[in-house]
């Protein structure tokens, strides 16, 4: 048995097949250090496979019941997303007009408020919603969070 | 195992809601799963309660999963997450290190390529060892790259640890193991 601390890097540290520098002694220690760790290697690999097989079927059972919902691009997505921005968008059309009706003594967005409500600009696939204003250099950009909405 | 290209084409389809593929996509990726939270957790009891919450994340989230990156990553990163719940003290470190050993034994008929009783001895004293003695980062890293051979570049993007941090990790692991290796005599 040989339980010296002083073995050069390339055994301890190193790549095993750096074996240029190393006596023989060494070069079957890194044999050994090679079997050993493919041992493990495979061990571990037996072992969690038997893990794996002794999980209870709940997964089988979750993998035949559960409805799968693509992240994007899906039907459920879509209404996910375009029911909470409907309806965000409706009440924004209602609020902007009211605005104008109080506002036609002279207020600042009684000229605002239709072009805000004709030109929206929403698309499904889209994190966010653009609202063009009749001042060109202006739009209010509407960011949703799609995490939130799923 | 599947190939990567049977993995990608299994994710996608699961993504999309195809059943069938998403219970092969389990299955295959299963043992890598209990193998990664075997190794998370250095406790076979602890790695099957991970190991099913993983799956089971997997199954209920896979829809969400937005494949930029591999799957196995993504899968990794809840394990990871999973298996930091299960951290705990050392005092069960004798019940653990009997539990893995009981398992490896019962696993020896799964080899591919039987080893003899008396390295078997060896390899199931090294894995209590490894699984008791290693810090969890050591252990992941070690298994990764050089059981698993995981480039280290590889290895460092699952951990999300910077190359050189896991290049440290790597060495001293090296060093605890490969000690052990040879302080079990090597011509045995």
């Amino acid at each position: 048995m040989d339980s010296r601390d002083d073995w050069p890097d390339e055994v301890l540290e190193g790549d095993l097949d750096a074996r240029s520098a190393l006596d023989s002694t060494e070069e079957r220690s890194a044999e050994r250090i090679a079997r050993d760790t493919r041992n493990m290697h495979a061990v571990l690999s037996a072992m969690a496979e038997q893990l794996g097989e002794g999980l209870p079927g709940v997964v089988d059972q979750a993998v035949r019941d559960e409805e799968v919902v693509p992240l994007r691009g899906g039907p459920a997505w879509r209404r996910r997303v375009m029911v909470p921005l409907a309806a965000a968008a409706a009440i924004a059309a209602l609020i902007l007009m009211r605005g104008g009706e109080t506002e036609e003594g002279g207020g600042r967005y009684a000229s605002v408020a239709p072009s805000m409500v004709s030109e929206m600009d929403v698309e499904a696939d889209r994190p966010f919603a653009v609202f063009p204003t009749t001042d060109p250099d202006i739009a209010v950009v509407w960011l949703l969070d799609l995490e939130e909405s799923e | 195992m599947l190939s990567d290209r049977e993995i990608l084409e299994l994710t996608e389809r699961a993504r999309q809601g195809d059943r069938e593929a998403l219970g092969s996509l389990a299955g295959a990726l299963r043992p890598l799963v209990c193998r990664w939270a075997l190794v998370m957790t250095g406790d076979p009891d602890d790695a099957e309660d991970v190991a099913q919450r993983v799956m089971m994340k997997m199954v209920t989230s896979i829809g969400g999963f937005d494949g930029r990156s591999k799957v196995t990553s993504w899968l990794y990163r809840i394990t990871r997450n999973a298996g930091l719940d299960h951290q705990r003290g050392r005092q069960r470190e004798q019940r653990l290190a009997d539990r893995a050993e009981q398992l490896a034994r019962a696993a020896a008929p799964r080899l591919e390529d039987p080893l003899d009783e008396i390295e078997m001895k060896r390899t199931v004293r090294l894995i209590r060892t490894f699984l008791t003695e290693l810090p969890a980062t050591q252990r992941e890293v070690f298994d990764l790259v050089d059981l698993q051979g995981l480039k280290p570049v590889e290895a460092a993007g699952l951990l999300e640890m910077n190359p050189s941090t896991l290049r440290v990790q790597l060495m001293r692991a090296r060093r605890r193991m490969r000690k052990e290796m040879l302080a079990r005599g090597a011509g045995a």
